[in-house]
């Protein structure tokens, strides 16, 4: 499934991430990935544990909180701490490569599977030319290109690029989630039923009987598929 | 976008993403609104071990606190007018943040100067305890205090609640700020409102009946909007030296982080202390064996300050990088003081001073002044590519009206009271004064009303990979009128001036410039090269101005400055070195503490040396605040007619100035840190130059604070801060007859909650 989440940050959020960004010390991104992706990376990082990255990951971090779809989404049980790359220059592209099944959480402080990948995307489109997500589903390629505070939720198992940026830069965030439902398939079924819920409730009503019975299968659906 | 984007049914209110009526099942199984783990996310103080995130569980986050309470480094600054990385600044730059000021325990403005290096104080003959100096030269008597970059002249003592941080620069810089800047400027970056709720309360108990509570106190009114209020009271009886005082001051902001942001706030203070004037040297030195905590005043010392101010300002976004912000300020501050110096009987040696050693009284010179000033400016500031290069543009103007006025005790109506004889061995015993004046009755002496416009423009250009030009350019115009009264000594009735001098004093055009070189190889690495000036006017005092200057052309300054910005450990380190040389090239031949009646422009004095930062995080769980300067020249090079002073020492400018602080996260909920701050041997200014005392001086000192920190929960914390825990005796502000001690040992212990 995936997923494009709106607005997960407000206009005053991204501009102070821009903000504190433009200034900020970046890195090569290859210090983070896995060897085989390694070879196909070029970009840039924030160091993990700078001061600006770890204002950053908090606001990030907030924004989530703020965001129902997103966990009817994700059900996330875990979030890896929120990155930040920046792709532009000679440093500008990431070639098709699939993320590591495990995020070592730095400081040895825990594992997070990546069952759910997150992409924010801090530039508008027209700041930069490329720099398309592209992401391998099973229905073909998909092409991400999102507004400045969007999101883009869809499987860690997919095979996925970023094509290179010929103008400008592109910044983005982005973070894995491990969630309680462990399969892309149910997980997306769930989130569909929510979704189809959601307008029932709020037009049939709390206490109609069906809505009450389809309720009570998406919580059975649940409880059959969840590890807490 | 993708051709065939997942539409999804999203809750109306997405926009303002408040949590929708109508909750998806899925978000409310994953805990969401519900505090499910109690992972910290980094909270305040966070010890180092989880400062890296741990993966978070599904719980509301922390707030986000202001930056500059969490963290001693900060990597962007706004001295420059508009928000910059300190990295792009091609001048020595030291940064003090809140966290820093709370952990030692800064009440005063003055308290934090003394952990910046190549800053010291003056004393003078009206106790003025904010008379600071830069590389050798005045800043606060010239008007380079500036709150949020715009000045603030006065000499009302300043509390440091209000305070986001404190920013240093060295150099001249009156391409920014205008004229003054010789040595450097001073800026009070006050409290902003944050999209946040958050309060922090803390109260403090120490030795000499010190309390002091303070509230900081941060709402988010709406979606942009949030409102702060900040307030201190502080009372103490400090074996004398009394301290009593309170401030407020709200902030409210609204449209923040949107096109248009507003701010308007309110300031005041009030401060209304029993100050001590200092000792007459003994032998030419500090007197060693005084405990520096004792108190020889009188009960008719007093040290009176207000300040009153409105501040408004608008930041319009024009998207992109484009930026205008405008700010507006309006005030007025009020000192008063009249205040004792202690002369030892004659035949006082250092080695016979004891508890019998006998102490005359000398009252200074009462002073009390009015200072009203209203300030606007306006600074745009935008990121462009133009011919294939990029530049970071900044660009203004700025307006200031200023008035003084000066009052003096009217001796025609009001002789002033004696002060008793004490002893060594009994102080603070609450004298009174013989005679009938035992408080001056004011009397108006001279007044001052001046305008001022400049004008400036900077750019930033990336000339090639890794190198950046800096240049910049500034006009001012200045005029001013003084009007000085003369008074008979038996003059009937007293309020008539027996003569009135009114002297006019204009220029028309000054100009000021920077440019500079900065070759930043990596994203760690800075280099610079600059050559920047400044100008003084006759009228920089805001005083002074006699017939006989007020055709005096500005004093001109200039400072070359070679340096590097680096930082290590993925940017947890900052260091920063600077090699510099300061001249003021061609000067009045006065110095403004010491008015004569020489005006050439023929003076030239100059200052090298060295300046040192380190600051930020040496390991996960050891914080360091580093700095220091070595100014091994600082001479006067030419003077006057009179030609004293030429080839000595610059007075107030020690070889060696610093202070550190070092923080150590012992246990995750406990922490201890030590800090040094001293100087070398440190000499007076003397004679119409300002050159070095040759028969006074204070010799070098170390004094050592240490604090310790108990965090009983993520928010609520106590801590104990010693201050000078040897309790040294050593000369803090230094005057050719006399000298101020530096505060003796005070134990302070204070309880924090944020909640």
């Amino acid at each position: 499934m995936l997923l494009h989440a709106q607005q997960v940050l407000t206009p005053d959020e991204v501009h102070h991430a821009r903000t504190l960004l433009s200034d900020a010390p970046w890195s090569d991104g290859r210090v983070s990935s896995g060897q085989q992706a390694a070879q196909a990376k070029r970009n840039e990082q924030l160091p993990e544990n700078h001061p600006v990255t770890r204002q950053l990951q908090e606001m990030v971090l907030q924004a989530l909180q703020r965001h129902a779809l997103f966990f009817s989404a994700a059900l996330p049980r875990q979030v890896s701490p929120p990155m930040f790359n920046r792709y532009g220059g000679n440093l500008n592209t990431f070639g098709n490569h699939v993320d590591s099944a495990v995020r070592h959480l730095p400081g040895g402080v825990g594992r997070v599977r990546t069952d759910v990948s997150c992409t924010i995307f801090l530039s508008e489109p027209d700041e930069y030319d490329g720099g398309d997500l592209v992401i391998e589903d099973t229905f073909g390629p998909r092409r991400v290109k999102l507004p400045a505070g969007d999101m883009v939720v869809y499987p860690g198992t997919s095979v996925h690029r970023v094509e290179p940026v010929t103008r400008g830069h592109r910044v983005a965030s982005f973070f894995w989630v491990q969630s309680m439902v462990r399969s892309d398939e149910q997980r997306r079924l769930l989130y569909d039923m929510d979704m189809h819920l959601m307008h029932l409730r709020s037009t049939v009503g709390e206490t109609d009987e069906a809505v009450i019975g389809l309720t009570a299968t998406y919580h059975n659906l649940l409880r059959m598929w969840i590890d807490v | 976008m993708s051709q065939r984007r997942t539409r999804v049914a999203r809750p109306q209110s997405a926009a303002s993403r408040s949590v929708p009526a109508t909750l998806p099942l899925g978000a409310l199984a994953a805990g969401m609104g519900l505090s499910l783990l109690a992972a910290p996310v980094m909270a305040q103080n966070e010890p180092a071990a989880s400062q890296t995130l741990p993966a978070v569980g599904v719980k509301a986050a922390k707030q986000q606190a202001a930056p500059s309470k969490e963290n001693l480094q900060t990597v962007t600054t706004n001295i420059g007018k508009g928000k910059q990385a300190i990295r792009d600044i091609p001048q020595s730059i030291t940064v003090m943040t809140e966290k820093l000021i709370d952990d030692v325990k800064l009440d005063t403005l003055k308290q934090a100067l003394h952990y910046t290096a190549g800053i010291t104080f003056a004393a003078t003959e009206n106790g003025t305890d904010q008379d600071i100096r830069m590389r050798g030269f005045p800043v606060a008597t010239v008007g380079d205090l500036l709150i949020d970059g715009m000045k603030d002249p006065s000499q009302y003592d300043r509390d440091t609640f209000n305070y986001d941080r404190i920013e240093v620069m060295r150099g001249s810089a009156s391409m920014i700020f205008g004229r003054g800047s010789t040595g450097g400027v001073v800026n009070q970056v006050t409290k902003k409102p944050m999209l946040a709720d958050q309060t922090d309360l803390t109260t403090t108990i120490g030795t000499g009946d010190y309390l002091r509570t303070t509230v900081d106190l941060n709402k988010r009114t709406d979606e942009n909007a949030a409102l702060r209020i900040n307030a201190m009271v502080t009372t103490a009886d400090n074996y004398g030296a009394k301290v009593k005082k309170y401030g407020v001051a709200p902030t409210y902001s609204w449209g923040i982080g949107t096109a248009d942001e507003f701010t308007v706030g309110l300031f005041y203070l009030n401060v209304d202390n029993k100050p001590l004037n200092g000792f007459r040297y003994v032998g030419g030195q500090v007197p060693k064996n005084i405990d520096p905590n004792s108190y020889y005043g009188t009960s008719g010392d007093f040290l009176k300050g207000e300040a009153t101010y409105v501040s408004a300002s608008h930041v319009h976004r024009f998207g992109g990088d484009a930026e205008l912000r405008t700010q507006f300020r309006s005030g007025e501050f009020m000192r008063g003081q009249w205040s004792t110096t202690a002369t030892f009987g004659t035949g006082t040696t250092q080695a016979n001073i004891d508890g019998s050693t006998s102490i005359t009284r000398g009252g200074l010179t009462p002073r009390r002044d009015i200072y009203n000033g209203t300030y606007l400016q306006s600074d745009f500031s935008n990121k462009l590519t133009l011919l294939g290069m990029r530049h970071e543009v900044l660009a203004g103007v700025d307006l200031s009206a200023e008035q003084a006025t000066r009052y003096s005790n009217n001796g025609a109506r009001n002789v002033l009271g004696t002060r008793p004889v004490a002893t060594v061995g009994n102080p603070n015993n609450e004298a009174d004064l013989t005679g009938t004046g035992n408080r001056p009755l004011w009397r108006e002496t001279s007044s001052y009303a001046g305008w001022a416009l400049g004008a400036y423009a900077q750019d930033l250009i990336q000339i090639a990979d890794h190198w950046k030009v800096l240049g910049g350019v500034r006009w001012d115009r200045f005029e001013t009128t003084t009007q000085s009264l003369t008074f008979g000594t038996n003059a009937s009735p007293s309020l008539t001036p027996t003569a009135t001098s009114l002297t006019h004093l204009k220029y028309s055009s000054l100009w000021s410039h920077r440019v500079g070189l900065l070759y930043q190889p990596t994203s760690e690495s800075s280099f610079h090269l600059s050559h920047s000036s400044s100008f003084n006017t006759a009228a920089d005092t805001y005083q002074f101005t006699t017939a006989l200057n007020s055709n005096t052309p500005a004093e001109k300054s200039r400072n070359i400055e070679v340096g590097a910005k680096l930082d290590w450990l993925n940017g947890d380190l900052s260091t920063r070195f600077a090699l510099f040389r300061t001249e003021k090239f061609n000067e009045r031949t006065t110095d403004i503490d010491f008015a004569t009646s020489a005006y050439t422009l023929s003076g030239k004095r100059h200052s090298r040396g060295l300046e040192v930062d380190v600051v930020g995080r040496l390991a996960k769980d050891v914080e360091v605040y580093f700095s220091y300067a070595y100014i091994p020249e600082a001479k006067i090079d030419r003077a006057g007619s009179a030609g004293a002073g030429v080839g000595q020492r610059v007075g107030l400018t020690p070889r060696h100035t610093g202070a550190t602080w070092l923080s150590w996260q012992a246990m995750p909920k406990f922490r201890v840190a030590a800090g040094v701050r001293g100087a070398s041997e440190n000499r007076p200014l003397t004679g119409s130059t300002g050159a070095a005392s040759a028969t006074a001086k204070a010799g070098g000192y170390t004094v050592v604070d240490a604090m310790a920190e108990y965090k009983f929960t993520q928010d609520t914390y106590a801590q104990l801060n010693v201050t000078n825990l040897a309790n040294r005796t050593y000369g803090d502000m230094l005057y050719p007859g006399f000298s101020v001690l530096g505060e003796g040992r005070s134990i302070k212990f204070t309880v924090g909650t944020r909640f």
